[in-house]
């Protein structure tokens, strides 16, 4: 006799309450060092500026207060960064992507840099749960003589959590653009079993970890032969870099966050001219 | 067009024969064989089918099945396809046969040659899918024809390489016919959403390739 009343609310479950983030700034010169111009944030968005007395750089750190993201949630950067001016910018945690009920989990970076401005974008992994769903985008715009490194790095499954097999949807997409020209973009997808497409021999051959970066700046055919030459080799990480159309593409693939995290710093220390990464990162 | 036209059409464009210089590329696999992660014909064949599957030549065939859509912007394709390139020469491999190709078509069928602005670069598939669609050929054959063309050809530079003998080359190419088909099939329909791909070691081969000691390829 309940059956009109209690079917709908079963065929309709009550709409989740979502998180949403939204962070834009920007760094500007004022008398000769990079200050903070704009700064705007919301919802689960903040920004922290860290004193910093290793380098010249404006920091800022990022941080997700809803604690990671799941199926509707948004988390939306955009940052530019003015002539002369430079801006470091990381997460003060590794993302995690959680199971969903429905949707995906969305996070939209927008960065501009302008000439003679120095941009690193070094957000820490990304950490997909067994069914989450994630759909990333970094959008980069660079006046010609503006300097860049950014980095994206995902970790799929929690292996010290004894996730061995995961079932995910993940997107990510890149535009980097020089002087409004699209000189570099990358459209990665996995979908559903994890696990077994990981497994490929033209994917991973099982790793779970992978990292894309780019650099665009002065001397890069020089960067390129320095990295090929004095990035150390280690077990369980395989990489290449290539430099093409003026942008130096490095990847790699490694079976755990440790190697993983070694090669950034190592490539980062050899790109940024002997830069550590930012604190966060060893926090 | 008859469907014998666009028989003849597919099969001399998408020969070993075409002068886009197709045999001297390798897709990376050069490097793949030097380390010994292609040691035979099987390796191959599971090689080769990933990249149908979620590598390039799943990216290929969407990029090729977007340049054949009536209202197909193929500067921006082009723009895109480039861009995707992963590779200093994936991006040659690419932009060369596209060039080649173009260049070629121009002097037998002159008429099916894209009108696009001075400069434009268009990479091979979408330089296949725009011919392609001009001559009205059906996008599963084109898409087929293409996929096959792309299939072979690194399976001839897998057997020079390993080496394989003739026979295991016609295995692996009879074994992948069913992926072919099954790509060009579903890519009919794909949208610009469908445009993704993952081979990261497949890109880190080619960038290997780059530095590798004695090569016989360009990629």
């Amino acid at each position: 006799m309940y059956d009109g009343t209690l079917q709908s609310n079963l065929d309709a479950p009550p709409a989740l309450q979502r998180a949403k983030g939204v962070i834009r700034l920007d760094a500007v010169t004022r008398a000769g060092k990079s200050r903070l111009g704009n700064l705007y944030q919301s919802g689960c968005g903040k920004v922290r500026f860290p004193r910093i007395y290793d380098h010249s750089m404006m920091e800022a750190v990022i941080i997700n207060t809803a604690g990671g993201l799941t199926g509707g949630d948004r988390f939306d950067v955009t940052a530019g960064v003015g002539p002369d001016a430079a801006l470091r910018l990381s997460g003060q945690a590794c993302e995690r992507l959680y199971r969903r009920r429905d949707g995906q989990a969305c996070m939209e970076t927008r960065l501009s840099a302008a000439d003679n401005a120095d941009l690193h974008w070094l957000p820490q992994e990304t950490i997909l749960f067994d069914g989450s769903a994630l759909s990333r985008r970094l959008f980069v715009d660079l006046a010609v003589g503006a300097r860049f490194i950014g980095l994206e790095a995902t970790v799929f499954g929690r292996a010290a959590m004894g996730e061995t097999s995961i079932s995910a949807r993940f997107r990510e997409s890149w535009r980097l653009r020089i002087d409004g020209k699209l000189v570099y973009a990358d459209e990665a997808g996995l979908d559903g079993d994890l696990t077994a497409t990981l497994s490929r021999a033209t994917a991973t051959l099982g790793a779970t970890c992978t990292v894309g970066c780019a650099y665009v700046g002065p001397d890069p055919e020089a960067f390129r032969d320095l990295l090929r030459a004095e990035v150390p080799p280690q077990d369980g990480l395989d990489w290449g870099c290539s430099l093409r159309r003026g942008v130096l593409v490095c990847r790699a693939v490694a079976e755990a966050s440790g190697p993983l995290r070694l090669w950034i710093a190592d490539i980062y220390r050899i790109l940024s001219g002997g830069l550590s990464l930012p604190r966060p990162w060893y926090c | 067009m008859t469907d014998g036209n666009a028989l003849l059409r597919l099969m001399t464009w998408m020969s070993p024969g075409f002068p886009v210089g197709a045999y001297t590329y390798s897709h990376g696999i050069e490097w793949v064989v030097e380390s010994g992660d292609i040691k035979d014909g099987d390796d191959l064949t599971a090689w080769i089918g990933d990249l149908l599957e979620s590598g390039s030549g799943r990216s290929d065939a969407v990029l090729c099945a977007l340049a054949m859509q009536v209202d197909a912007d193929l500067v921006e394709l082009a723009e895109l396809g480039l861009a995707l390139s992963p590779t200093e020469e994936r991006l040659l491999e690419t932009e060369a046969q596209g060039q080649a190709f173009i260049r070629a078509v121009k002097s037998g069928w002159p008429d099916l040659v894209p009108d696009l602005p001075n400069g434009t670069v268009l990479p091979y598939p979408v330089a296949v899918g725009s011919v392609a669609a001009a001559s009205g050929i059906p996008a599963r054959q084109a898409l087929a024809a293409y996929l096959h063309a792309f299939a072979a050809n690194i399976i001839s530079a897998g057997v020079r390489l390993v080496p394989l003998g003739q026979s295991d080359g016609v295995r692996a190419l009879a074994t992948l016919e069913l992926a072919i088909d099954k790509l060009a099939l579903w890519a009919c329909g794909a949208t610009m959403d469908d445009l993704w791909s993952f081979s990261p070691l497949s890109d880190i081969a080619s960038m290997k390739h780059e530095t590798q000691y004695t090569r016989l390829f360009r990629s």
